[in-house]
């Protein structure tokens, strides 16, 4: 078993580099330019937007670096001569000159013979002295490019700065991330209370009226667009239906909020938010994001307790007279839960992805919204981030699924 | 005793005529009832998409500004948007972009998982290895998380030809739900042609001499087409709410071209005003989805050879 985890995981390591590998050649090819947003800003300079695309590391290769090694040079990156009267200005090891220098980006290599060549970006017109040296061989290593710089960072457990707040990208979803899980786990609690139960019963009353009013309702959400769900519930509980007279305070406030975590006055006044505010907020988008769950579950459930009612042990428990109580819910029960449980833990992309629908809808502040406004604003440290953090989630519980499933059915071997 | 009696005889007896595949089929599938009111609810959808202009005076994608947000009128019977347009027009436009993009972004999964399956099934050894090893890899991606960045960086096509038509963003709506879309296909492929390859008739084809690739398109596919066509029309289903949820969150077909999704995108600011805005575009998706569901559930009844039929 413990052998069956360890070469599971080993397995996933591949997977989640090859993930990491296509979804940031996707963000490199994208054509959104991440410095658009400081074109139209008077106040940046062209050396302002040189450097910071410097700093942003946008220069560099993306994936492999051969630049230095053929000697040929990209037309924005000359080798330039360090003048003899530089005014004791050296170039320091990360590549800056001290504050105050004109050299706007400047960058330190050095070559076989020990000589010093400054790798100039940007220069300032009326700086002169500087000659440009063409053809030079510098020796590069290939892995000296941002998708390495960002790997190493990442085993490193940091994923980088966001090219749009300034702030570190695990920052920013670390103080996110708590919303969504909140969210997904009220959820992914809810539908399983609603769905397990309605499927038994709608097995054990096959054909019943019960059993035709939910299968109708199941099929119905599972062919729902969730955001399409998530707006009509707000224009039926947040626009058409207000509280009513006898309700105090709150009479001709719409029933429910309409979006947002909390309600910004009642954390004014108290000081924090209760525990009930977040409650009250959290209703409607817990009912968007578990429709499309629970009407799966339902269906699952049902069909995995009809299978198991029709076999030969359910008939030998009825036959040596036990309750109908305890056939079905010690014997039937026990052995069609089984495959429900790796449904469920396959089942969470899902519930990820209905989380980004669900934010951006009620402006949750979780981590499905912050990957929206990233990617709108193609925030590369943010992007993968959470990809990374989702498809990491996906492989891990794809495992845990399958332990546990080991767990449960006695009749599954791992060698 | 007349022919006609004879043959009612015979059948009272229990005797039917002889019937083709397709005839048992479509007598299967008659029978199932919600398939039947989904086709009928299909058809009429793309009827309507396709005559559009012969159906609707207004014009789908030009403003008017002395009708803007107007409620459901015989006029406008779905109401007008925040720009003046007819939205029962946009509907009926938007489904054409909406319906072609589900069924093009179907067909060119089917195409990919049917040959990448196809291939590891019937060679098997590395090449199925490698193939399925991708396949795996390929399910393990966040869904709508890499749906959305690859949305981003296929936004303009390197198509010269298509470089500012609405069909650029439709084209690569199509492309970026079809490459997070075959995998299922391909799996149900190789494992009919796994167990196919087995059979007799394979071998008898071997045997009279036939190459690799006629076996592989003229006695595995045929047999293995029942799967194909049912995971391809719950496809259908899939791709025109991934279409729609793409197209809602502004990462899909791009404004003016109306598609049922970015219709609830523009809805969404008008929602408290106009809340028809908001429930036309998604009541069009949701009965369509569902319609396409039920066919889908009954071409797998009807398609099922284990199904005794009476």
């Amino acid at each position: 078993m413990t052998q069956y985890i360890i070469r599971r995981v080993l397995q996933s390591v591949p997977v989640l580099l090859f993930i990491s590998v296509v979804v940031y050649g996707l963000i490199v090819i994208s054509p959104v330019d991440p410095m658009a947003i400081y074109e139209d800003n008077p106040n940046i300079t062209p050396e302002d937007r040189a450097m910071l695309e410097y700093r942003l590391g946008l220069q560099q290769p993306a994936f492999l670096n051969f630049r230095g090694s053929s000697g040929t040079l990209l037309k924005d990156v000359i080798l330039y001569n360090k003048p003899e009267a530089s005014g004791g200005i050296e170039p320091t090891e990360s590549g800056r000159l001290p504050a105050g220098t004109e050299v706007a980006l400047v960058d330190a290599a050095k070559t076989g013979d020990e000589t010093r060549w400054v790798k100039v970006l940007y220069i300032p017109e009326r700086i002169t002295g500087w000659t440009p040296r063409e053809n030079l061989s510098i020796r590069v290593n290939p892995f000296d490019s941002r998708y390495f710089k960002w790997l190493f960072a990442v085993l490193h457990g940091d994923l980088g700065v966001s090219n749009v707040e300034k702030r570190p990208a695990l920052e920013m979803i670390l103080e996110r991330l708590p919303n969504t899980l909140l969210l997904m786990s009220v959820a992914f609690i809810g539908q399983l209370i609603v769905a397990l139960p309605i499927g038994i019963i709608s097995a054990i009353k096959q054909y019943s009226l019960f059993d035709h009013i939910f299968t109708v309702l199941a099929y119905a959400g599972r062919s729902i667009p969730i955001f399409w769900f998530g707006l009509i519930l707000i224009i039926i509980f947040h626009t058409n239906l207000s509280w009513p007279e006898w309700a105090g305070d709150m009479a001709g406030k719409p029933l429910f909020p309409g979006g947002g975590m909390y309600d910004v006055r009642l954390r004014r006044e108290l000081g924090y938010t209760p525990w009930w505010d977040y409650v009250y907020h959290m209703i409607l988008p817990v009912v968007m994001l578990s429709v499309f769950g629970a009407a799966q579950y339902m269906r699952y459930m049902r069909a995995s307790m009809l299978e198991v009612i029709h076999q030969d042990y359910i008939r030998t428990a009825r036959a040596k007279g036990l309750s109908e109580r305890m056939v079905l819910y010690r014997h039937a029960l026990k052995n069609a839960a089984i495959p429900i449980v790796t449904i469920v833990a396959l089942d969470l992309p899902i519930l990820f992805a209905g989380a980004l629908f669900t934010e951006t809808i009620f402006s949750w502040p979780g981590m499905g919204k912050l990957f929206f406004r990233s990617a709108q604003r193609v925030d590369y440290a943010v992007l993968m981030g959470i990809v990374m953090i989702n498809a990491t989630l996906i492989v891990l519980f794809n495992i845990v699924a399958d332990i546990v499933y080991g767990i449960l059915d006695p009749r599954i071997r791992y060698d | 005793m007349s022919d006609a009696e004879a043959v009612a005889s015979l059948q009272e007896m229990g005797y039917r005529e002889e019937q083709t595949m397709l005839q048992m089929i479509w007598r299967s599938y008659r029978r199932h009832r919600p398939a039947m009111i989904g086709t009928v609810v299909v058809l009429i959808f793309a009827l309507a998409a396709i005559f559009a202009p012969y159906l609707t005076p207004y014009d789908p994608e030009k403003s008017d500004l002395d009708a803007m947000l107007q409620p459901p009128s015989l006029a406008h019977p779905m109401g007008t948007d925040e720009l003046g347009r007819d939205l029962l027009t946009r509907i009926l436009y938007g489904g054409r972009v909406s319906l072609s993009i589900g069924v093009m972004a179907m067909s060119l999964a089917v195409v990919v998982g049917t040959v990448i399956g196809g291939l590891a099934g019937f060679y098997g050894g590395w090449i199925d290895n490698v193939l399925m090893r991708f396949t795996d890899m390929m399910l393990s991606f966040p869904q709508l998380f890499v749906l959305i960045i690859l949305a981003i960086a296929l936004r303009d096509l390197p198509i010269e030809a298509l470089r500012g038509t609405a069909f650029a963003s439709v084209f690569s709506i199509v492309l970026v739900i079809a490459v997070l879309a075959w995998m299922q296909v391909a799996r149900l492929v190789r494992a009919s042609f796994l167990s196919l390859k087995e059979k007799e008739f394979t071998e008898a084809a071997r045997c009279i001499g036939a190459s690799n690739r006629r076996i592989m398109l003229r006695h595995l596919l045929p047999n293995a087409m029942s799967p194909i066509i049912v995971a391809a029309t719950f496809r259908v289903a899939t791709s025109i709410i991934t279409e729609s949820g793409l197209s809602y969150l502004g990462f899909g077909v791009q404004p003016p071209t109306p598609t049922w999704g970015n219709m609830l995108k523009n809805a969404q600011e008008q929602m408290t005003r106009a809340p028809w805005t908001a429930i036309f575009p998604g009541l069009m998706i949701f009965i369509t989805v569902i319609a396409i569901n039920f066919i889908g559930d009954g071409l797998r009844d009807a398609l099922d050879p284990h199904k005794v039929e009476g």
